[in-house]
């Protein structure tokens, strides 16, 4: 954990309300360089990266700090080319590069990203700051950019990615702008995790699904360790998302089938994300009234698909949190159920949604999402891919896509509610929720590692 | 495959189609200027593209073209028996794999060769059999001549990149996935068979547009 950046095995917690990513460009190698020594070794005249173990409340930590480097990035810093050359195809071509396989498509296409991340050559660094408050934050963004003289890196755009966390004002649960409490379903690891805490009947993972140089999920598979060890070692990957949420158009939807169908809003919802608003899952509290009296905020990961719902009458197979973690149900890639897991940690962007207020209903919300894993293409990109889209992990859901995140069109969406007794309710029409406004790949080294980019001569 | 040496090539076409002196003026003058337009020119790349429309993630092949290390029949027998021994785990792998319509191994003229029709994604398919029969294919490299680094569990991108290059072109559908210049698309075409000796030139589909799952739970034999 020492050697591990924060906030990849446990979260920072919900103290840290405010975040910012800075996207950089580096602009004086050496200077660069020598800021990065700073955020590692330095004497705390220049914030400094945090480590894994650092006690997320430690007195005077008002703030934390993630450094992410795209491939470029690695490149900008000098890292020479037969290290480079040891990262893995996806990493090395870019998200912008992969975008038909994530479903950047149209509205989503890189070219028409945000804040600089369509110039993705530019693009070296995704530095991440979380505070208490926007001023720490502030502070801390501040700090960054004048390291090593202020001469080392620029950004790329006069547009901040600045996030604040949603609560829920009865609840104090985290929320997403679509209303539903996040941060709820996250892997958990031997030997980091206590299992008591959080009851789920998954079993425990193993690091190796987020930290490269460990075991996979996977038997007998192992990911490439970019070289030489220490460079690799201990690192992660992170698919940086700044993801354009529609919350109107989401709720327009829920209207249209509550008049069409007679359909609760909540319920449908609910439908959609296997979950309802609240966080209660479908599972274990089919029903409003149920999930109402569902007061037990430690199990709420204790369910599997297994037992009592293989055609998903209770919580639909398509549905968002089935589709994306099908837990021990049968899927078609039966090697793959527990292989694709990654960390997310979100934070939205933009204010409230309010339909009552004019002065905001139309300003960009979304979350800004990393997705970490040891393997982009083995887990987000298998996921984004063929499960969130094109459904292939079962075949009565093949040929749609995730109602909640999917690259959706009215003209071919679909979505199927089984129903006990009688025929699939099936829901067609609807839009596409969830834009990408921007996004990167990037590494997040370990701690010595980032002591040996910065030593880095070339 | 990868590109074969120009002047090589070009040799080999030369001494071939003097046999046939039917063929032998426009043949060997069309054999000898692809070469040279290859050398000129450089590769034409066909991008593996990605769509998100499902027609085009189903049922998708590939012909993994594996040649050789020695083509004696003894060899050829321990390969038949080292595949033998290994049938069960690659059948039940293949089978969790979930995704293959079939796979098959055959042996021609002095290739490996495994045939199969998948749905999804290509690098998918190729490490998710990785996870499966990762050591099957540990054994099959011992067969073959340049093999990929094993145990290809813990090599798994350069094992993906060696099956990328040894899997044979599939002639694009459409003219401008050779080239955006039509006007040079009869050369590029040439050039690009020039370059890959081991060429899919059609495929014809029976039920096209369904995924083996859709068409095992259609059947109820399970999925």
């Amino acid at each position: 954990m020492r050697e591990v950046q924060g906030n990849i095995l446990r979260a920072y917690g919900d103290r840290y309300r405010a975040v910012r990513h800075l996207v950089l460009t580096v602009d004086d190698r050496f200077a660069a360089r020598r800021a990065l020594g700073l955020m590692v070794d330095g004497d705390r005249s220049t914030p400094d990266v945090t480590s894994g173990d650092r006690p997320p409340k430690e007195a005077g930590y008002q703030w934390c700090l993630n450094v992410g480097f795209t491939f470029a990035g690695l490149a900008a810093f000098g890292v020479p080319a037969a290290s480079l050359d040891t990262f893995p195809p996806e990493f090395r071509d870019g998200m912008a590069a992969r975008a038909s396989r994530l479903g950047d498509v149209g509205d989503s296409a890189p070219a028409g990203w945000v804040g600089g991340l369509a110039e993705t050559r530019r693009v070296h660094l995704v530095v991440t700051i979380h505070g208490w408050t926007r001023s720490d934050v502030d502070g801390v963004a501040e700090e960054v950019m004048a390291a090593a003289g202020g001469r080392a890196f620029s950004r790329l755009s006069d547009e901040t990615f600045d996030g604040e966390v949603l609560y829920d004002p009865v609840t104090r649960r985290r929320l997403v702008h679509f209303g539903y409490a996040d941060g709820i379903s996250q892997p958990r690891f031997v030997d980091v995790h206590d299992p008591s805490a959080s009851p789920d009947q998954l079993p425990m993972a193993p690091v190796g699904v987020v930290l490269l140089g460990y075991p996979s999920a996977i038997p007998h598979v192992s990911w490439n360790v970019p070289q030489p060890k220490v460079l690799g070692h201990n690192g992660t990957f992170n698919a940086f998302r700044v993801l354009g949420q529609d919350v109107a158009g989401f709720e327009g939807f829920l209207a249209a089938v509550e008049a069409k169908h007679g359909l609760d809003r909540e319920l449908t919802a609910a439908k959609l994300c296997g979950r309802w608003r609240s966080g209660v899952p479908l599972s274990l509290a089919p029903t409003a009234a149920q999930a109402e009296a569902f007061r037990d905020d430690v199990h709420l990961n204790d369910f599997d698909y297994v037992d009592g719902d293989p055609d998903g009458v209770i919580c639909p197979i398509g549905a968002h949190i089935r589709r994306t973690n099908p837990r021990g149900a049968h899927i078609v890639q039966r090697s793959s159920n527990r292989s694709r897991s990654l960390i997310r940690r979100g934070i939205p962007y933009g204010p409230r949604w309010d339909p009552g207020d004019a002065a905001t209903r139309d300003t960009p919300r979304g979350l800004l999402g990393n997705f970490l894993c040891a393997s982009l293409a083995a887990q987000f990109e298998a996921m984004q891919y063929d499960w969130i889209n094109l459904g292939f992990q079962d075949p009565r859901i093949t040929g749609t896509n995730d109602p909640l995140l999917g690259a959706n069109d009215p003209a071919t969406s679909s979505f199927t509610w089984p129903r006990q007794g009688a025929d699939p309710l099936v829901l067609r029409g609807f839009k596409r929720f969830v834009v990408t406004r921007g996004g990167a790949y990037t590494f997040l080294p370990s701690l010595p590692a980032m002591r040996w980019i910065a030593a880095q001569t070339e | 495959m990868g590109p074969a040496s120009g002047v090589g090539k070009a040799w080999a076409r030369f001494r071939f189609y003097l046999g046939n002196p039917m063929q032998r003026p426009s043949v060997l003058f069309g054999s000898l200027l692809t070469a040279f337009w290859s050398r000129v020119e450089g590769p034409v790349e066909v991008p593996r593209k990605s769509s998100l429309a499902p027609s085009d993630n189903l049922q998708t092949p590939m012909n993994l073209v594996m040649p050789l290390k020695f083509p004696q029949v003894a060899f050829r027998g321990q390969l038949g028996k080292m595949l033998f021994d290994q049938t069960d785990q690659i059948l039940v792998g293949l089978n969790n794999v979930g995704t293959v319509h079939f796979a098959r191994f055959d042996v021609v003229e002095g290739n490996l060769c495994m045939f199969s029709i998948f749905d999804g994604d290509f690098v998918g398919y190729i490490r998710d059999f990785i996870g499966v029969i990762g050591q099957a294919f540990d054994g099959i490299m011992e067969f073959v001549k340049d093999p990929a680094p094993t145990p290809c569990g813990s090599n798994v991108d350069a094992f993906i990149d060696w099956v990328r290059r040894h899997d044979a072109l599939q002639m694009p559908e459409l003219a401008t996935d050779v080239t955006s210049d039509l006007v040079a698309l009869r050369r590029r075409t040439l050039v690009l068979l020039h370059q890959n000796p081991n060429v899919q030139m059609g495929i014809y589909r029976g039920y096209p547009g369904y995924s083996v799952a859709q068409i095992r739970d259609g059947l109820g034999i399970g999925w």
